[in-house]
């Protein structure tokens, strides 16, 4: 029956791979009790009408804590435990419930390492935890990440963190120096951490450099071709052997250091290079590759890895480009892939884009280059001005792997003239040709008048004053009197008549202005002859 | 409360902004994968008897990206682990085997850089009832290999739980985006 027998608390489950612990705190003052568990199982995390078990054990125990590993079989299923106290018949109420799923506080046990010290460098082995068990919490054992603790062992505060795969080697490390390690496994998808592996101290040797090994090992990629390039100062009867490993077969544990292969083509060869895209049969995935260096002595030296992912390390060409023009001042690029028969691999998994560049080449001065970026193979533009010479280039690109090819050749084509251009030249003419007659015509009338008075000045018409009537009217008329002989005479009698008459008139003018003018003085013929030289002069003046 | 899912929401929209290259692959991986499985493991000619077991409903409560891609890399993880297992049947294609396995080792090794994994999406009781059920219906297949042990049957029964494996990652990934 019950009694005072206080209950066990504070209950914990602790679950290290498949090992169960279960601990309590008894906080009574009885002595010589047991404590007993029970538990519930829900399958399938069905809650209904489970019942109560022993748990396996956990009967009777003595001490605060109990293993319980025999009776756990589902870890991903829900689990209620509880235990009480017993003394002889005495129980004690039950305790609170423990509720878990062993999956969720399962913790990661610590993993095995095998060391070697080769070549100042320290190859290491890990071996993963629950390695060669039958019944296992972590099914799933490849998705273990290891992480290395490494650090010196004469200074204990220089820690180097490393993720190291299950075979790997770790360089980067002084020769002749003891170094201490420890790894653990991780599981980074359920943010767990296991416990560390035991200390290892190992001391590095010296490195030794083979001459004649591989180095400055590189990769170059063009449009789904690789190639492999290296060198070597040593350059008497070495051979080579090309190597390649798959990605993956770094994450498996055990040793992949015999899963290198033979590239074929590459095997014996004298040249530094080898073309290695035989071996590349997934896009997506990663490969390694090193070189196997061979003396005349059979001996061999592996260069160092060089990592390659294929639609990261290749490089993307140019494409292809033609150029047409239509009527309508429409320039169409026609662009052809980049890669020929491996084009439809890269244009399934980088989703090419072409990049356009046209400008103006038939202006001398820098015109600014114009930009089109296109998904299709078929590029138009119609910004264009007529009768222009123009030039395009095209680079391929790849938003989603930030790759972008070189310019493809230059293609110019010259664009036809526009419908516009001879009705200009049309209506250029017809107007210069209008200003031409325009001005033809005002010459023409400029010259006429002109004309007209210079016959005036030189050839003036000779008219009689009107009191001289009839006389010389007939004679008059023609301007030029020297032109028949009757004329002639006539204008010279004439003339001499006229000069008389004239000269009498003025006298005879003067001498009546004279006479007016003194009307009250005398006036003699004397003062006529000598006035009349003075009255000349007078005349001269009332003439003019 | 508002502050974490902020946080949840920016990492997100980080990371998918970040992996672009994650798309083209995307349409196709299930698909491709799904032709080496068929060159790999060939129908055998003797019909095996089979107990198939319901695959998880993984669709259902994943409503976010990330919670799609933490079920997609668990999926695949346990896939690749047991395809990789040295104990394969000599009559299946070792190539066809090399390219699968190093095609699903490096989409997960994508989903690591482009999703990592966020605890906090797999605390509620759904998501995280849905990963423990994908964790057992792969422990009931490593159980099997084991029982029948390792048998070109067994094998089999590998092959068609992988097919379907595949079929359901398809709608799974197109949940990622």
């Amino acid at each position: 029956g019950q009694t005072n027998l206080t209950s066990p608390q504070d209950i914990q489950v602790y679950v290290v791979n498949t090992n169960f612990t279960l601990r309590w705190k008894y906080t009574g003052n009885d002595t010589n009790v047991t404590f007993s568990a029970e538990y519930q199982w829900f399958e399938d995390f069905n809650t209904d009408g489970i019942e109560w078990k022993e748990l396996p054990g956990c009967q009777d125990v003595t001490h605060e804590e109990c293993d319980f590993s025999s009776a756990i079989t589902e870890y991903y299923d829900e689990y209620h435990l509880r235990i009480r106290t017993e003394r002889k018949e005495e129980v004690s109420p039950w305790s609170s419930t423990f509720e878990m799923i062993p999956y969720d506080i399962a913790q990661i046990g610590p993993p095995e390492i095998e060391l070697q010290s080769i070549n100042g460098v320290i190859k290491i082995k890990v071996s993963p935890p629950e390695a060669n068990k039958v019944q296992r919490m972590w099914v799933d054992y490849i998705s273990f990440k290891y992480n290395l603790v490494i650090w010196e062992k004469s200074s204990n505060t220089k820690f180097r963190n490393q993720s190291i795969f299950p075979t790997d080697v770790i360089d980067d490390l002084a020769p002749d120096t003891t170094y201490c390690l420890k790894v653990q496994a991780t599981r980074p998808l359920e943010s767990k951490e296991g416990f560390f592996s035991p200390i290892h101290c190992v001391k590095t040797t010296r490195k030794v450099n083979v001459l004649f090994c591989a180095t400055n090992v590189t990769v170059l990629a063009l449009n789904m071709k690789f190639h492999l390039h290296w060198t070597n100062r040593y350059k008497q009867h070495v051979s080579y052997n090309v190597q390649y490993l798959r990605g993956y077969l770094k994450k498996l544990p055990g040793d992949y250091s015999k899963k290198w292969t033979n590239v074929s083509g590459c095997e014996n060869i004298t040249d530094t290079q080898c073309n290695f895209s035989s071996i590349i049969s997934t896009v997506s995935g990663t490969f390694y590759l090193r070189v196997q260096a061979m003396n005349e002595y059979n001996k061999s030296c592996l260069s160092n890895e060089v990592e390659v992912v294929p639609l990261v390390t290749n490089e993307i060409g140019p494409p292809g480009v033609k150029v047409d023009i239509s009527d309508d001042v429409l320039l169409h690029i026609q662009i052809y892939p980049p890669g020929g028969s491996e084009s439809e691999v890269m244009r399934d998994h980088y989703d090419l884009s072409y990049r356009i560049l046209y400008w103006d080449n038939s202006s001398n001065n820098e015109e600014e280059i114009k930009m089109k970026e296109i998904k299709q193979t078929i590029g138009t533009i119609s910004d264009l001005a007529p009768s222009t010479l123009y030039c395009v280039k095209v680079q391929t690109f790849s938003v989603d792997y930030n790759k972008s090819s070189g310019f493809s050749k230059e293609e110019c084509i010259k664009t036809p003239g526009g419908k516009i251009l001879p009705l200009i030249i049309l209506a250029t003419f017809v107007i210069a040709l209008i200003a031409v007659l325009l001005v033809a015509a005002l010459l023409g009338f400029v010259l006429y008048q002109a004309y007209n008075k210079i016959k005036y000045v030189f050839f003036p018409s000779c008219q009689p004053p009107l009191n001289i009537e009839g006389f010389g009217e007939q004679l008059f008329n023609s301007p030029y009197w020297s032109t028949t002989e009757e004329p002639i005479e006539n204008c010279s009698i004439i003339e001499t008549i006229i000069t008389e008459d004239l000269s009498q008139i003025y006298f005879k003018d003067y001498k009546h202005s004279k006479q007016s003018s003194r009307d009250s003085g005398n006036y003699s013929n004397e003062d006529d002859t000598s006035g009349s030289k003075a009255s000349e002069e007078t005349l001269e003046k009332e003439i003019i | 409360h508002g502050a974490p899912k902020l946080l949840l929401l920016l990492t997100a929209l980080n990371t998918t902004l970040a992996c672009q290259h994650l798309r083209p692959r995307d349409n196709t991986f299930a698909w491709d994968n799904l032709k080496i499985l068929k060159i790999m493991a060939p129908t055998p000619s003797l019909p095996c008897q089979h107990y198939q077991q319901p695959f998880p409903d993984i669709l259902r409560h994943i409503d976010q990206p990330q919670q799609a891609a933490t079920v997609a890399r668990q999926i695949l993880y346990n896939l690749f682990a047991i395809l990789s297992k040295q104990n394969i049947p000599q009559h299946w294609d070792v190539k066809a085997r090399h390219d699968l396995l190093n095609n699903l080792h490096h989409y997960i090794q994508h989903l690591e850089h482009c999703m990592p994994a966020n605890k906090m999406l797999i605390k509620r009781r759904g998501p995280r009832n849905l990963m423990l059920s994908i964790n057992k219906y792969f422990k009931h297949i490593w159980d099997f290999l084991q029982t029948h042990s390792y048998s070109a049957c067994a094998w089999d029964y590998v092959r068609i739980e992988a097919r379907t494996c595949l079929q359901r990652m398809d709608t799974l990934i197109r949940r990622m985006k």
